[in-house]
């Protein structure tokens, strides 16, 4: 209960500090004024003591009576504080003296207070003169033991008066102090771990008292505080959520975007790998060409040969039939050749259909996407601007309508104040007429028996006036109705006109709105134009590849012919190698065919080279375009990429903002509120 | 059986003997002319004669209804006088038995003017006595202001030829 940090313990402990000095300061003080009053008094009385002994011993001093002197020495000697007595004559001789104690026993006497012994000495006078002198010595000693009595005993009972005096206090400062200080100790260390709901008691209108209430209203600013934090964060993150949700959705349709792109772009690159193929198969037709023209350099170098051994025929017979069997296996290399070439064109032939199937695929999508993006003009542009044009005609017809209506309704009034017009007429002449039945009335009354027949037409007359009277008052306020009626269908019609109005500035902004759609799909559109000329570009590039492929088949086909040829002349040139003249001239007019022939070939293969080259150069071509184009779609991939990671990073940012506002609700929720 | 002019005052019905009655006139415009006495309103030109014109509601203490205003002609002794009256009901034909004789005071009217009271049905007649509307000092005054009233016609005849 009681630790070493408490607060009583420290003020007890300091009060005590304080005391403890008081209480030695008086002490000493104390101390050193009994001392000082003790040894005044002590002087006093060895000095009276040593003038009673000077007076009592002058007489018995000159009558040499020591016995007299001794009895009053024992008498003076029995104060404790005199150590010894000597009674010397003038000359210093001491004549008799009563030593209790020597000087030099007293050592044990506490140099503190006094020294060791003290000596007062008074003349004995025997009428004017000095006859000797009386000195005694004493000791202070009897004071000390009494101060250090007096000392001690005060010292105990301010001891025992500081302690009871220190239980007090404790207890009174307990009390009063401590218990009230370690409620709202308690109170704030439940507040600190977060538990707002601790109250603090009312503890008087004290300084604590104050505290407390202090305490009570920083709790309840701070509960308020909490929950409105509380509130703020829930909310947050409820709009985080939302704000997510969103974003999640935007991603989701923007990472379907990429895969269609990617779609596109796989489809780019089978492209490009089918042109690959025919790269190859170009660059294997090419070694293939050029082994041909190897071998019909090497074939002219023999029919060379051959044109000089027939010259010398008849020695080189053997030679020469050798040698045309090396024709004929050069021819027969020639062959196959020509049909791997074949083989190699019918293979890029393949490549250059898939090429172009790919090439349609991309080019039926990018229709497809300018049909949509047409149709959404279409739509925008026909039927939405239609329905806008009609609606703002219809608003004006509407308008036109109203402001019609208010004419007919203003004309209407006019109508009727016309009729109240024609009615007041009416009216006088009724009034006129039932003042002339009046007057009938009278003059036949006057008229007595003459008039009565004539009175009677007087009140047919007067009936009918008042008959018309009636009506016309009925008319007057049939028409007065009209009249209000009048009034409100005119104001009806302004707030209708009003309405119009409005209704009219709405379907100016739908318009507008409808001509912003109408824009950005044109702009789409363009986009799918350009990929679609773009294609068709591809499109044409590839059907030129065709063309050529087809091209070197014919040339190819061309070859495998003249091959065949050849191989005729040279089985040929075989047979008649047997006779030597026959074979002569067959082996010149072979000759000359087979340069023909060699000459044919050549000519074939240069056509074919030229034909691959320009192969190579629209493969080239439609290289660059699908490059082009790669690199366009990489472009919109990379858009949608950034977009993606923007839009990550925006989540991101968001999850963190929402992790922060779940970590300030956990430290919110640490916080008890009642 | 007598028959009698119906008209309102104010919201009292009032009756004179049609006999005495000469014409009913829509109001026309009323010249006040200086020297005539304060009892009348003034003169109305009828068919070239001219009228004195007495406004019977002021005579009798009441106020003006406002709603129609007619003029009653009747014969005042030897003279015509117009009285200004409220609207003009009827033509009514009263039986001996149904007019009593009037009380001395009636609605707080003096009953002076009165030859009687008419009862038809609920309707409560009060019936003038044309005599007695005019006091005879009246009467001289009025004799007085229609000859200065001809001189003054004669006058104006003549200017106007």
């Amino acid at each position: 209960m009681i630790s070493r940090k408490s607060i009583t313990v420290r003020f007890i402990a300091t009060v005590f500090l304080v005391l403890l000095i008081a209480q030695s300061i008086g002490t000493i003080v104390f101390t050193l004024y009994i001392r000082f009053s003790f040894f005044e008094e002590l002087n006093t009385r060895m000095k009276r003591s040593a003038a009673i002994m000077a007076g009592v011993s002058g007489y018995p001093l000159l009558s040499f009576d020591f016995a007299m002197i001794d009895t009053y020495m024992e008498e003076v000697a029995n104060d404790d504080a005199i150590t010894s007595i000597h009674i010397v004559d003038a000359k210093g001789k001491v004549l008799r003296e009563k030593i209790k104690e020597a000087d030099s026993d007293i050592a044990s006497v506490n140099p503190f207070f006094y020294r060791k012994s003290l000596t007062v000495s008074v003349p004995v006078n025997s009428g004017a003169s000095r006859i000797g002198d009386v000195e005694i010595h004493y000791s202070a000693r009897s004071i000390n033991k009494t101060i250090a009595q007096s000392v001690t005993l005060s010292l105990l009972y301010q001891g025992i008066v500081l302690v009871f005096l220190g239980f007090v206090m404790a207890y009174l400062f307990n009390r009063h102090v401590k218990r009230p200080v370690s409620i709202i100790n308690n109170a704030i260390e439940k507040i600190t771990t977060g538990d707002l709901t601790v109250s603090v008691p009312d503890l008087g209108e004290n300084e604590i008292g104050t505290i407390a209430k202090g305490v009570t209203f920083l709790e309840q600013r701070l509960s308020h505080t909490i929950s409105k934090i509380n509130e703020t964060a829930s909310n947050v993150s409820q709009a985080i959520r939302q704000v997510e949700h969103t974003y999640r959705i935007v991603g989701e349709g923007i990472t379907r975007q990429t895969g269609a792109v990617k779609a596109i772009v796989r489809s780019i690159g089978n492209a490009n790998k089918s042109q690959n193929d025919i790269s190859e198969g170009i660059e294997k037709l090419l070694s293939f060409s050029t082994e041909n023209v190897a071998s019909l350099l090497q074939m002219k170098a023999t029919a060379e040969d051959m044109a000089a051994q027939t010259q010398r025929l008849f020695r080189a017979t053997e030679d020469s039939y050798s040698v045309v069997l090396e024709m004929s296996q050069t021819s027969k290399a020639i062959s196959m050749n020509a049909n791997q070439t074949l083989a190699a064109v019918e293979d890029t032939s393949a490549s250059v259909e898939e090429v172009g199937a790919s090439v349609r695929e991309v080019e039926e999508h990018a229709r497809d996407s300018s049909k949509i993006a047409i149709t959404v003009k279409e739509i925008t542009s026909g039927e939405g601007m239609m329905s806008v044009v009609n609606a703002v005609e219809g608003m004006d017809n509407i308008s036109v309508q109203v402001k019609m209506s208010a004419d007919i309704i203003q004309r209407l009034g006019t109508r009727s104040v016309d009729i109240e017009k024609v009615l007041s007429v009416i009216r006088d002449v009724t009034e006129q007429t039932n003042l002339l039945s009046l007057n009938a009335a009278i003059l036949a009354a006057q008229a007595g028996e003459y008039g009565k027949s004539f009175s009677v037409v007087a009140d047919e007359i007067r009936a009918l006036s008042e008959r018309t009277a009636s009506s016309t008052r009925e008319i007057g306020g049939i028409v007065k109705a009209i009249q209000k009626d009048i009034k409100d269908a005119v104001f009806s019609v302004d707030s209708a006109q009003l309405k119009v109005d409005e209704g009219n500035d709405l379907v100016v902004k739908v318009g507008e709105a409808l001509r912003q759609i109408l824009q950005g799909s044109m702009k789409s559109s363009d986009m799918t134009k350009a990929i679609e000329r773009a294609t068709s570009e591809q499109v044409l590039g590839l059907r030129q590849i065709t063309a050529a492929v087809d091209d070197i088949r014919k040339v190819m086909n061309n070859v495998a012919k003249s091959t065949v040829e050849q191989e005729g002349a040279l089985s040929y040139l075989l047979e008649g190698v047997g006779d030597v003249k026959e074979v002569a001239e067959l082996s010149k007019r072979g000759a000359g065919e087979q340069a023909e022939g060699t000459r044919l070939i050549s000519r074939n293969i240069e056509l074919a080279n030229e034909r691959i080259g320009q192969i190579n150069s629209s493969v080239a071509n439609q290289k660059v375009v699908n490059k082009e184009i790669i690199t366009a779609i990489e472009h919109i991939s990379a858009t949608g990429a950034s977009t993606v990671s923007d839009m990550d990073e925006v989540n991101n940012s968001l999850k963190t903002l929402f992790s922060e506002i779940e970590t300030l609700k956990q430290e919110m929720a640490v916080f008890k509120i009642t | 059986m007598p028959k009698f002019t119906i008209f309102n005052i104010g919201d009292e019905t009032f009756g004179i003997d049609i006999l005495r009655v000469l014409e009913i006139l829509r109001v026309p415009k009323i010249f006040s002319v200086p020297g005539l006495p304060e009892f009348l309103s003034g003169v109305m030109s009828v068919r070239g004669a001219v009228i004195p014109v007495m406004d019977l509601r002021l005579r009798f203490g009441m106020m003006p209804a406002g709603r129609k205003e007619r003029i009653v002609i009747v014969r005042c002794g030897a003279e015509k006088i117009g009285f200004l009256v409220d609207e003009i009901k009827e033509i009514l034909l009263l039986n001996p038995e149904e007019i009593k004789p009037s009380p001395s005071i009636f609605r707080g009217c003096k009953t002076e003017y009165l030859t009687g009271i008419g009862k038809k049905g609920d309707r409560i007649i009060l019936l003038l006595n044309i005599d007695t509307v005019l006091t005879s000092e009246e009467r001289i005054r009025l004799q007085e202001s229609k000859e200065l009233l001809e001189e003054k016609g004669a006058g104006t005849g003549k200017t106007a030829q």
